[in-house]
């Protein structure tokens, strides 16, 4: 690997984290970053609501409240390594980019991944396809299966249609990307030549359109 | 009408564990007709595995015609009730025999 790129996983916390030391002397957190952490799928909470959120609230300055919708689709992609991904540990880094009016992101696990998961039911699909289908509405009557069909749909749909933002997700060798479309979220999936070794989840929020999000959190009469 | 206002039964409303905890509540007088309201006061937004365990569950022990004259959904934003709706509307159409 190159210079450039471990300076920037020192930069970003990386080595503390696994090494629990710096490999240049001069590494620092960037001020823009939120460093690397691991954290306990099952518990994923505390990092959530008093860190990640926090610091996003502090790099738009915008109000708690605001962000509480981009809070839940966040908590969908936690959601789902802890009910889907077998493994209890996950992995996240994320980054203000001001000048693109840009913030990355990025939420990972080692498990199963979500191709492996997908074809216990639809066994003939391709790791591209079964992304796809991973991220197609869905539903279960089993209710040990926690959640099924929902997390994933529900987070592409909120941030690419009202953020305007994109969610990338790779797993496997499978590949998915999904932005803003005119009527409904623009999915595009393809199979990558190389996998990766379980499920990371990539949310690139657009900073200038989360004030409008405050609408979706006002008080609105329930109707069938 | 019984009440029951999510706050005072979970800590946060967010993971199907906290929906669970909803469900046990209501799910009784839901499917035996004594009308419930649920309500989301000071709650902004939940996601979908609470939904699916709070309410979607119902559908496992009534019908939906009973769900949607016996349980009220009140303080809620507009992100809970586009979300409540949607996946009400998903199943019906992707399952209507429920």
């Amino acid at each position: 690997m190159n210079t450039e790129a471990n300076r920037y996983l020192d930069d970003a916390g990386f080595f503390i984290e696994y090494l629990k030391r710096k490999v240049f002397p001069t590494s620092s957190c960037r001020s823009t970053t939120m460093p690397l952490k691991l954290f306990q799928a099952d518990a994923y909470v505390p990092y959530l609501y008093r860190d990640l959120m926090p610091w996003i609230k502090s790099e738009v300055n915008l109000s708690n409240d605001t962000l509480e919708t981009i809070k839940t689709c966040l908590e969908e992609i936690f959601h789902n390594i802890e009910y889907h991904s077998g493994i209890k540990t996950g992995c996240t880094l994320s980054q203000h980019f001001p000048k693109e009016n840009r913030i990355s992101i990025a939420i990972s696990d080692f498990g199963i991944g979500i191709p492996t998961r997908v074809r216990t039911k639809m066994p003939n699909l391709t790791d591209a396809e079964a992304i796809r289908q991973a991220c197609k509405e869905g539903f279960t009557k089993k209710s040990n299966v926690l959640n099924r069909g929902a997390g994933l749909p529900n987070l592409i749909r909120y941030v690419t249609q009202r953020n305007s933002g994109t969610v990338l997700i790779h797993s496997g060798e499978g590949y998915l990307s999904a932005s803003r479309g005119p009527a409904s979220s623009n999915v595009t999936s393809r199979q990558m030549p190389w996998a990766y070794p379980g499920t990371i989840v990539n949310v690139l929020l657009r900073t200038d359109t989360l004030e409008r999000l405050e609408s979706d959190i006002q008080q609105e009469e329930f109707t069938w | 009408m019984v009440t029951i206002r999510i706050v005072d039964y979970v800590k946060q409303a967010s993971t199907y564990d906290d929906g669970q905890v909803i469900f046990d509540l209501i799910a009784n007088d839901v499917s035996n007709d004594f009308p419930v309201e649920v309500s989301f006061a000071g709650i902004q937004a939940v996601p979908s595995a609470f939904v699916n365990a709070a309410f979607l569950q119902l559908l496992e022990i009534t019908s939906v015609e009973k769900i949607r004259s016996n349980l009220k959904i009140t303080h809620s934003t507009k992100f809970i009730n586009e979300l409540i709706k949607r996946r009400f509307d998903f199943v019906t159409r992707a399952a209507p025999d429920f």
